[in-house]
């Protein structure tokens, strides 16, 4: 695990990670660690995982390429609700996180 | 409704630059501001700023930030985060998502400080995952502290370029090299010097042909160009890296005050369509300011003074004052940031932007 | 592309009235010239839901439902193939439309209006209970009392549309003039010459079309017809919810929701705007209220879609004549002047009613009677319509006379 975290732990500027409180998110099943704070697109990418979603059409791969929450190329489907912009969206405990294919299934009942 | 005095929108340099000004004049002032913290793009540069000293160079960018948080906090200044300005209707009525929830609020004048947005480029493979903006790399590196890729290939030559490119420097990433498809370096020598003390290869006259990576980015194919721009096939070459960082200009985020209706003007030197404003940044509807990024493409500096300027005359107009002096001083800092090659451009940009708000506010 | 002195014909408007009327004009190598104000889709045919549905309202009239069921039954069947014809992809789907009835009141009324639409010869038309209507489309509301549904309506992409007839029509040799605004109709001896533009040319043909419908007036004073301003918002795209087209009076609202888009998109407006004076209703910009008006339409009409997020809204400007049908045919006492306004419904017509109008002028004489559409029956007649309106003030005011 430690192997694969792309975290900047330290850093000559910004001087050495704070302390954040572990959690726990899900990405697809598989359960990954983040700390509290963390973006869920940071926590994904941490871990080394860069293909967020596919595009509705042509069924392109995508990840993030703004980071600020202008671009939507980062959205998933966050605990059911598809189109969440996961590089402006903090992640919470248990948090369910979803690849997600063109628009997505809205998995929370809404009718 | 709820109604203030000063609604801003937008906390980045500019705006909270602006609520400073305009909170020490008295004024009851409201920043709006999407993000989770205000501060716009200023915590993640992580470099000492240029100017003269009293304009706090020397000074790396998120330490501006947090000394213009606790100014802003420490005068009261009303602060609505997670709050998305989604427009601004008749009367200077501004829609906003606070939290999830639609609501109204009026104000008397409004500052917008929106900032810019990164250009994208294309390429072929250009939206893989392991294509992303230079600031959005940035972001990843300096705030959220990971790594988005080990092997870097950087697309421009600018300051955001070669600043982003140290940077990661910095944070452990391996650059394998800053393409440029002029055949000068666009950002300040310093920061290219910086650069090459690392090793990290500048090639001028290049450009990108294509990404290579099936799912993600796995390398890049850079070509050299003629005089003309056109790609020396023969010549190029495949390179191995994980991502491609594009630092190719921005573009103000300007659809705020266009659907307010104000009046636009393109200049280039700025990144393209921008509001036309008077020398008090206020725009030609009128109590409608705007400063920063998103009034032309300049820097955190100059966004800083545009921004108090702006909060400036806001104050006059809404507590019936002048304070001509104030301006001039700022104007004055404005034009000793707008200096060298780039500066200069701007500058007459600038001025020319004031000048046809004249013409045009007259028809 | 330089304005021509003279041409065989001029359109004002490139709404989809004005574009149909080219395509079917340009189709029997006519000389056609069309002068628009703004660009192409610019006014109501460019800010509406899309929705072909042939009998909107709640007509009780065995007379009108007749016309207008002979009339839009024509339009069907021109789109079905359509898109073949124009080689113009215009995401038609036929796939029927909902009326439903949130109140009991409501639902007395859908069940009058649907025995007489089945009396005046309406044979499609289906009565559905709450339950059919809820197995139909889940996404309704439970307090949903039941439904009308017509089989044979649908929706269709109005730009698609538009952009079709005008692409096509320009291919055949019509020319488009966008941003040329036209001043006024040139009339002499009772003779309509050709028209005058905004910047002074003159423009000669044989033949002039209005076709501005909400702003028919400014050019033709002689027959009143009323700018009528409605609102609308789109969603964010979202996959296959089960939605209809549909059409709903809630405390007088004409409240509209279209199917999706084929990208996803749920368009709905409708909900009640501020009563304003005539010049008013022209402002297309929308008012907070009102958005927050439309977004609870939504949550009214469907369970939970509260989730989703409204991304764009914006107003756009109907007509509505003397007895809410559409002006069509020889403007009267103006030789050579035609008018083809007063839409308040223009996908179900604007196909047909293009090659109606082409005929009457090439032949004289159209294919299916548009009598009851005549330009005469408001004539120089004065209609003494409320100074502050909005739909339901006009709903109460036709309920009166």
């Amino acid at each position: 695990m430690k192997k694969k975290d792309l975290r900047i732990y330290k850093h000559p500027i910004l001087g050495d990670m704070p302390e954040k409180k572990k959690i726990y998110i899900y990405f697809n099943e598989k359960k990954l660690t983040a700390y509290e704070g963390e973006m869920i697109a940071a926590v994904l990418y941490a871990n080394g995982i860069r293909k967020l979603r596919k595009t509705e059409r042509f069924k392109k791969p995508r990840g993030i390429f703004c980071a600020i929450g202008r671009c939507t190329d980062c959205v998933m489907t966050v605990d059911g609700i598809p189109n969440v912009r996961t590089c402006i969206t903090p992640v919470k405990n248990g948090m369910k996180i979803e690849f997600q294919v063109g628009l997505g299934k809205w998995k929370k009942k809404i009718w | 409704m709820e109604e203030k005095d000063l609604v801003i929108i937008g906390g980045g340099p500019a705006g909270l630059c602006s609520a400073i000004s305009a909170r020490k004049k008295g004024i009851d002032v409201l920043i709006i501001d999407e993000n989770l913290r205000p501060g716009g793009q200023l915590f993640k540069q992580i470099h000492r700023f240029f100017g003269s000293k009293e304009h706090m160079a020397g000074v790396r960018g998120f330490i501006i930030g947090e000394k213009l948080l606790k100014e802003v906090k420490e005068l009261g200044v009303e602060v609505w985060l997670n709050s998305i300005a989604y427009g601004i209707f008749k009367d200077k009525i501004i829609g906003v998502i606070k939290d999830g929830k639609n609501t109204h609020i009026k104000a008397k004048s409004i500052i917008i400080s929106t900032g810019a947005t990164e250009n994208p480029l294309s390429f072929p493979n250009w939206t893989l995952p392991g294509v992303m903006g230079a600031g959005a790399c940035q972001t990843m590196i300096n705030i959220h502290r990971v790594l988005p890729g080990k092997k870097v290939l950087m697309i421009g030559s600018g300051n955001v370029g070669l600043i982003v490119s140290y940077q990661l420097l910095q944070a452990g990433a391996e650059v394998v090299g800053i393409v440029e498809i002029m055949p000068k370096i666009g950002g300040y020598l310093v920061h290219a010097a910086k650069i090459k003390r690392f090793g990290v290869p500048i090639y001028l006259s290049t450009t990108i042909l294509e990404g290579v990576g099936k799912d993600e980015i796995k390398g890049a194919v850079i070509c050299p160009v003629d005089e003309n721009f056109k790609p020396i096939i023969k010549r190029k070459k495949y390179i191995d890296v994980d991502l491609i960082c594009i630092a190719v200009g921005l573009t103000p985020l300007n659809e705020l005050l266009y659907q307010a209706g104000c009046l636009f003007t393109y200049k280039g030197y700025l990144g393209g369509l921008v509001a036309l404003h008077n020398e008090n940044m206020e725009t030609t509807v009128e109590n409608i300011f705007v400063a920063g990024d998103c009034s032309g493409i300049e820097e955190a500096s100059t966004a800083m003074e545009e921004g108090k300027l702006a909060g400036i005359a806001a104050s006059e107009k809404i507590r019936n004052k002048k304070w001509e002096e104030e301006k001039e001083e700022i104007r004055k800092h404005l034009n000793d940031f707008r200096i060298g090659t780039f500066g200069e451009k701007r500058k007459l940009s600038k001025e020319e932007i004031i000048k046809e708000y004249y013409e045009r506010i007259k028809t | 592309m330089e304005i021509p002195e003279r041409t065989e014909i001029i359109i004002i408007g490139a709404g989809l009235m004005g574009c149909s009327i080219a395509y079917h004009l340009s189709k029997e190598k006519k000389e056609v010239v069309v002068f628009e104000k703004r660009n192409i889709a610019s006014g109501a045919s460019g800010r509406n839901g899309g929705q072909v549905i042939q009998l909107e309202g709640r007509d009780k009239n065995p007379e009108t439902i007749k016309a207008r069921l002979e009339i839009t039954n024509e339009n069907n069947k021109i789109l079905k193939t359509l898109e073949k014809e124009l080689n113009y992809n215009l995401e038609y789907q036929k796939i029927g439309s909902l009326d439903i009835a949130l109140t009991k009141q409501e639902w007395e009324d859908i069940k009058e209006t649907i025995k007489a639409q089945k009396k005046a010869g309406d044979k499609e038309i289906e009565l559905l209970g709450k339950k059919e209507t809820l197995q139909l489309c889940p996404l309704l509301t439970d307090n949903v009392f039941g439904s009308r549904f017509r089989p044979s309506d649908g929706t269709i992409n109005p730009f698609f549309l538009t952009h079709g007839f005008a692409f096509r029509a320009q291919k055949l040799g019509a020319k488009i003039f966008t941003y040329t605004p036209v001043k006024k109709i040139i009339r002499e001896n009772g003779k309509a010459k050709g028209v005058e533009l905004e910047n002074g040319k003159k423009v000669f043909s044989d033949i002039v079309i209005n076709a501005t419908n909400a702003w028919s007036i400014f050019l033709c004073p002689e027959i009143d017809i009323l700018p009528l301003r409605q609102v609308a918002v789109v969603t964010e795209p979202v996959a296959n919810l089960p939605v209809y087209p549909m059409e709903a009076f809630i405390d007088g609202d004409a409240i509209f929701t279209t199917t999706q888009t084929k990208s996803g998109n749920l368009v709905a407006g409708g909900f009640r705007t501020q009563a304003r004076d005539r010049e008013e209703h022209y402002d297309e910009s929308v008012e907070p209220i009102e958005l927050s008006g439309s977004s609870a339409i939504f949550k009214r009409i469907f369970k939970g879609l509260g989730d989703i997020c409204i991304i764009r809204s914006w107003s756009g400007v109907m007509a509505v004549t003397g007895d809410c049908l559409p002006c069509i045919g020889r403007y009267p006492e103006t030789k050579n002047l035609y008018i083809s306004a007063g839409f308040l419904n223009g996908m179900a017509y604007g196909p047909i009613v293009g090659k109606l109008v082409a005929e009457l002028i090439i032949y004289g004489k159209t294919s299916i009677s548009i009598d009851i559409f005549k330009p005469e029956r408001f004539y120089k007649k004065r209609i003494n319509w409320p100074k502050f309106y909005n739909y339901t003030i006009l709903a109460e005011f036709f309920a009166r006379v």
